[in-house]
């Protein structure tokens, strides 16, 4: 095995990490705070790559399909909080179970729609592509491109997170909900607020998924195990852990299907089942 | 200004309140005694409009099948009964709860910088309140106010929970066992200020098991008895020169 090998494997197993990052750090922020574990989120990922695809297709620019992904992945998750989520609060089985529903029949829409063959990987016009050519290293610059926008998106979480008012606020509900109401404070229109930005992480990941990825109507289920896996490692409701969780379980994954392909689950199951056998809040959760 | 009145609630295993009455008038400091287990805990949790517990006739449906047994809580001529939390802290009342509940992973200056209610706006009659002005009022909480609030002293977090409830600009204070586990000479700064405080005519409504730091910090006191029910309610005072009710229904 030579360096550039080793170089590009890396970045392969960052690229993805980026995605599972923006999958997950949507995904464990709703659970911090509304305690859901929210599966509906792999639907928001399917969406936001199918509707970035014929975006793109229409226009030939990669951006609007990046806006328009995200937007109506944000307005598909706006109706499942609101119309759905909101009317079986503080009931755990109902709410875990609409979005296993919502996840299942928006996974059947998009099937009906765009039919099950998978498209190959989006040709992502106006994002950066072609290979980066170093000497004789050569790395596609769009994987590139997708890590650097996550590292943006994972910064701006943070600063969000930590010296806004609203980040506060968000911290705070994920440390006691109750009394962050009884502080005055709307709690249901901050799980609005986070499930919705969620869903707008999903549907941006799915955008910028579909450039690098195949993509099925079934995409969604497949990445949103990984990221479920990744909140697992990180430690729910932790964003560090996430970050942390997702750089982790791309490269494990990335490393592992080039030389054990046949072990490709196990590799990324084993150290989660470790993980929850010897720090089960994960690795930067904290315990209740 | 607040009246509760005839309030049943209770949880889905216990009835705990059946018809218990009380008022906090203008600028008045009320505490409110009982034995552990009596409800102190659960009136206020009903007031402040935390459930469980439950509240039995909140709602016009239950009004009409219970034959007219409605429990009322109003402040300031607003139904509270009716409105979540937030909306109850945006009427006025600043909540200290028990067991004091700082925001763990958040600064001192954060766990201020986030209250709602009428952090803005203040509540129209004392000077508003500021972090700034908190800051004045506990110094030593401006001393912590980078300090991630798990890390303070319990004593600390009490004068935390208090700042946040004020920063909320309310005409009344609810507390629930500001005392619990805090070293005699921190209860003394604490009774010093809430001194301070009645001295500006904010209302409190005090829970207590502490029946001397009670009594300091009363005009009025309500005693909690068996079944749910008002044992015994009148002035401060007249528990210091007869304590026989306090004999009588705290087992002292």
């Amino acid at each position: 095995m030579n360096a550039t090998f080793l170089v590009q494997l890396v970045l392969n197993g960052l690229s993805f990490g980026a995605l599972l990052f923006l999958m997950a750090s949507g995904f464990t922020l709703i659970f911090g705070l509304m305690r859901i574990s929210n599966l509906a989120h792999g639907a928001f990922y399917v969406v936001g790559a199918y509707v970035a695809v014929v975006t793109v297709a229409a226009t030939g620019n990669f951006w609007a399909g990046l806006v328009a992904g995200g937007a109506v992945a944000a307005a598909v998750g706006l109706l499942v909080e609101r119309g759905l989520l909101r009317r079986v609060r503080n009931r755990e089985m109902p709410e875990v179970l609409i979005t296993v529903g919502v996840l299942f029949v928006l996974t059947d829409v998009v099937l009906a729609i765009f039919g099950g063959d998978a498209r190959s990987v989006n040709a992502a016009s106006g994002a950066p592509s072609g290979a980066l050519v170093v000497g004789d290293f050569a790395y596609p610059q769009y994987r590139l491109f997708i890590i650097g926008v996550t590292v943006v998106i994972g910064l701006l979480l943070f600063a969000l997170q930590r010296y806004t008012r609203i980040g506060a606020i968000v911290r705070a509900g994920v440390d006691d909900r109750e009394m962050t109401s009884a502080m005055g404070i709307d709690i249901d229109r901050v799980f609005t607020y986070v499930f919705v930005f969620g869903a707008v992480l999903a549907g941006a990941a799915g955008a910028i998924g579909s450039g690098l990825l195949s993509l099925t109507p079934f995409s969604g289920t497949e990445i949103l195990l990984f990221a479920m896996v990744v909140v697992i490692i990180g430690g729910l409701g932790s964003v560090g852990g996430a970050a942390v969780g997702a750089i982790l379980i791309g490269l494990i994954d990335t490393v592992a299907k080039v030389y054990v392909p046949e072990l490709s689950y196990f590799t990324i199951f084993a150290p989660m089942a470790l993980v929850l056998v010897l720090r089960p809040q994960g690795l930067f959760g904290r315990t209740a | 200004m607040l009246t509760v009145e005839n309030l049943h609630a209770g949880y889905e295993t216990a009835r705990v309140l059946e018809g218990i009455s009380l008022t906090v008038e203008d600028g008045e400091s009320v505490a409110l005694l009982g034995r552990n287990g009596m409800g102190k805990t659960t009136l206020v949790r009903a007031v402040c409009g935390l459930r469980p517990p439950t509240v039995t006739a909140d709602s016009a449906a239950v009004d009409a099948a219970s034959g007219g047994t409605r429990s009322r809580v109003t402040f300031a001529d607003t139904d509270l009964l009716a409105l979540p939390p937030h909306e109850i802290t945006g009427t006025g009342i600043g909540l200290v709860p028990q067991g004091r509940r700082v925001f763990g992973s958040l600064t001192v200056e954060e766990n201020l910088g986030m209250v709602g209610g009428r952090r803005k706006k203040g509540n129209g009659k004392t000077q508003r309140w500021t972090i700034p002005r908190v800051f004045e009022f506990f110094p030593r909480l401006e001393e912590r106010a980078r300090a991630m609030a798990r890390t303070l002293s319990g004593g600390e977090q009490q004068m935390l929970a208090i700042a946040r409830a004020l920063m909320t600009n309310p005409e009344l204070l609810i507390m629930d066992e500001p005392s619990e586990g805090l070293a005699p000479t921190v209860l003394e700064v604490i009774r010093e200020r809430l001194t301070q405080l009645r001295n500006t005519g904010l209302s409190v409504l005090v829970a207590e098991q502490n029946v001397d730091f009670a009594l300091a910090i009363s005009d009025r006191v309500f005693i909690l008895g068996e079944h749910g029910s008002m044992a015994w309610s009148g002035p401060s005072e007249t528990l210091h020169d007869d304590p026989e009710p306090l004999h009588q229904h705290l087992g002292l």
